[in-house]
């Protein structure tokens, strides 16, 4: 009876062996499979890092297009006016007057500087109703040259011969170098200043002060005084950055 | 002894199967959501790429209707800042030249009228073409020159050979015409009108016919 009990205690021991090599060899398994897993985790995660970078430059290409899209929609918009328009492109540095939407004067904008609180409108989609339609001219302040160069013969009061020379009042308007303010709706400035040899251009964008949604720019004299006398208050703005 | 042992075995062997069916469904559970990430990720990128191609082809559709408001004939451009006329077609340019463009001189007349010498600005259109076109002399011409104005029935008050030998008709009564005054072009000299080189002047008036554009700012 004992030699049964002791042949039944190794029985179930040469039983249990195997299942024992068995649970071993399974938890190993498992042991791999948590190695396996936390690899997989790292490259899905490193996968994934590389999806979200790439995702995150796509995003910043699809606000770019919805701004140009936004741009060329106020472009046609404008076009529908009979008022002569300006066209700012800060992307391709490119500024131009349209009539009817047709380009007649373009010139390279040689620099310009734009406020952060314009660049915070990209970076929060707020540009969206910013840009919605195109900007109205309000008035033009701080400029160095008469919108019209009115030139008074009052003969009522001043014998004809005293106006001879005329062409002078000419010669002396093209000696100013040429500033100006530009103020539209919705908080938007834009201060234009003439290309100028004496003055380093970044001094030109330093001054003057100016708050709120701003951009400076310079271009060169006769295009700064063409787009000048050209627009009016019923003049619109057609904006890209 | 025997029991105890077998109940042992029995034991680990229960033990076992829960494991391992624990880990069959951990792995399960971890592979479904393995699936299930990454598809999200990659639809969210799927999405992106198809808006952007939505926003390529909308802006080339408009970029397409703002070419289309070119006008399809020869035009005039003429800055009244720089005092050039340029003829375009197609938006590139055929040809430039000088020109003479509006004074901005406020004439005040003793009688109390005045005049402002200005060309307008905008869009306008070829209405007339004239070849040795004559021009009546208004009051005004006659005022800056210090001279008694004749009747408006006068045939003094018509003029040969001033508006050179073409012109062209635009807005209420202005016009785009060749001028004796050479020394000015390039000047803001006129009380009006656009005045041109007798050259530049025929070679505007051969390619604008009527109803071209005329763009002035």
């Amino acid at each position: 009876m004992l030699q049964n009990h002791h042949q039944n205690v190794f029985n179930t021991l040469c039983q249990s062996i195997p299942v024992f090599l068995l649970f071993v060899f399974l938890s190993s398994c498992q042991q791999n499979k948590q190695t396996t897993d936390q690899d997989a985790n790292q490259n899905s995660s490193s996968t994934n890092n590389l999806i979200v970078e790439t995702n995150d430059s796509l995003h910043q290409k699809l606000i770019d297009l919805e701004m140009e899209e936004l741009f060329w929609k106020n472009r046609v918009s404008m076009s529908r006016d009979v008022s002569i328009d300006l066209v700012i492109d800060l992307v391709d540095s490119i500024m131009s007057l349209e009539i009817k939407g047709v380009p007649v004067r373009k010139t390279k904008i040689s620099a310009y500087q734009i406020s952060n609180s314009i660049l915070y409108l990209k970076w929060y989609t707020a540009y969206k109703s910013w840009l919605a339609s195109p900007f109205h001219l309000k008035q033009d302040s701080i400029t160095t040259i008469p919108k019209e160069p009115v030139f008074i013969k009052d003969l009522s009061t001043t014998p004809l011969e005293a106006f001879d020379d005329w062409t002078y009042f000419t010669r002396l308007e093209n000696e100013r170098s040429i500033h100006y303010l530009l103020e539209f709706d919705r908080g938007l400035m834009i201060w234009i200043d003439q290309e100028n040899d004496s003055v380093a251009v970044h001094d030109s964008l330093s001054r003057p002060e100016l708050l709120g949604h701003w951009i400076k720019m310079v271009i060169p004299a006769p295009d700064a005084k063409a787009i000048y006398r050209a627009l009016n208050t019923s003049s619109a703005l057609a904006l890209r950055y | 002894m025997l029991l105890f042992s077998r109940g042992v075995g029995i034991i680990f062997i229960l033990f076992l199967i829960s494991g391992y069916a624990q880990y069959l469904s951990e792995t399960k559970s971890t592979q479904t959501n393995e699936l299930n990430r990454v598809p999200a990720i990659q639809q969210n990128r799927e999405l992106i790429l198809f808006q952007i191609d939505q926003l390529q082809f909308r802006i080339i559709q408009l970029k397409q209707e703002h070419e289309k408001l070119l006008p399809k004939k020869a035009y005039l451009i003429i800055s009244t800042s720089d005092n050039e006329v340029c003829l375009m077609k197609d938006d590139e340019v055929l040809h430039r030249g000088r020109c003479s463009t509006g004074s901005f001189v406020l004439l005040k007349a003793p009688d109390s009228r005045q005049w402002l010498f200005r060309t307008p600005r905008g869009q306008f259109k070829v209405n007339v073409k004239l070849k040795d076109p004559s021009w009546f002399k208004p009051d005004w011409a006659y005022i800056e020159e210090g001279k008694p104005i004749p009747s408006i029935y006068s045939p003094a008050r018509w003029q040969d050979g001033v508006l050179g030998k073409f012109a062209l008709g635009f807005g209420p009564a202005f016009m785009i015409h060749g001028t004796i005054y050479k020394r000015f072009l390039g000047l803001p000299a006129t009380h009006g009108c656009v005045r041109l080189d007798d050259d530049d002047m025929q070679f505007i008036f051969k390619k604008l016919t009527h109803g071209c554009k005329i763009f002035i700012y």
